[in-house]
């Protein structure tokens, strides 16, 4: 009696289910997919009404600065000191010019410190562009220069209106 | 005779699955990468500020609170919408997670603020005082990378 083997080369694997279970997962992924733009941070500090005995107050060189908004929370005015200050990218060419004075972004970076006082209503995104000016700006070869790491805020405002 | 050799040609028409099979693994790759887990405590009612110089920490930071501050004035924590005064239950409940459960200093926690651009700064300065009443002492506030400003 002949044994009779299959006929191996006659098996046909059906795919179907594979192929029905990939397109399951790509619409599972196409659907649950966000693309999400980077996210970074800025540090920052915030004077504690009352200092303890034994905290440590900054001796740091303070740089004041003043930004004013009307009701709406739109800016208004932007003042370094007792001095007015056109926009944001004059803020940084005023805070190159204090830096680069103190010997080069290196070494004053870690000396001066901002107080930002602001504001009520000041919408947050003035107060992020203020810190983006004071945190340093981006060279023309793509690096980024630091020019003030320490940054606070005053004490906050009472509300308006 | 005709007929029936091309009807017969018709049943032998066999397709070639395995390219769209590579696509497909393609595609599934492709989103199985893309797939961001680390999103959900982004709510996409806070449109954060831009800044040029906001790049993605290095390293990640161990212990942290996200708190998000909407445009009008409402903190979103855990799901829910609070008013800023209603903050300081779920901060000391917060406290005492890492102090009791991680075992460490809340001092050296780190607050994470998500405030859209449009909210109020004095909201964020007293959402900044309730955390240091409860012990927090580092704060980040957090923007978005805006690549499209050219170098100064």
């Amino acid at each position: 009696m002949k044994i009779k083997f299959p006929d191996v080369s006659r098996v046909v694997f059906d795919m179907t289910p594979m192929i029905d279970v990939c397109f399951q997962l790509i619409i599972f992924f196409m659907l649950s997919l966000r693309l999400v733009a980077p996210e970074g941070d800025f540090n920052v500090k915030m004077p504690i009404a009352s200092y303890s005995e034994g905290q440590a107050v900054s001796t740091a060189p303070m740089i004041p600065i003043r930004l004013r908004s009307d009701a709406a929370g739109k800016l208004v005015s932007i003042q370094m000191g007792q001095r007015p200050v056109k926009s944001f990218k004059d803020l940084r060419a005023q805070i190159r010019e204090i830096v680069g004075a103190a010997g080069g972004p290196g070494a004053a970076a870690a000396d001066n410190e901002v107080e930002l006082d602001c504001d009520y209503n000041l919408h947050f995104g003035y107060v992020i562009q203020a810190i983006t000016a004071l945190s340093g700006y981006i060279d023309s070869q793509g690096r980024v220069v630091q020019l003030i790491e320490k940054i606070k805020f005053a004490p906050p405002r009472k509300k308006e209106g | 005779m005709l007929k029936f050799a091309q009807r017969r040609a018709a049943q032998n028409v066999a397709f070639d699955m395995t390219p769209m099979i590579d696509c497909t693994f393609q595609l599934v790759v492709f989103f199985l990468l893309t797939l961001n887990f680390s999103t959900e405590e982004q709510s996409e009612l806070i449109h954060l500020p831009q800044s040029e110089l906001a790049k993605p920490p290095e390293r990640s930071v161990d212990n942290s609170v996200v708190l998000q501050i909407t445009a009008r004035g409402q903190v979103l924590y855990n799901g829910d919408f609070l008013a800023p005064g209603a903050l300081l239950a779920p901060l000391n409940r917060e406290k005492e997670l890492i102090e009791t459960q991680k075992n460490q200093s809340v001092a050296n926690a780190t607050v994470i603020l998500r405030a859209d651009q449009d909210a109020k700064t004095g909201v964020v300065q007293e959402v900044i005082q309730l955390c240091q009443k409860v012990g927090f002492e580092k704060f980040v506030l957090r923007a978005k990378s805006d690549l499209r400003e050219k170098p100064s």
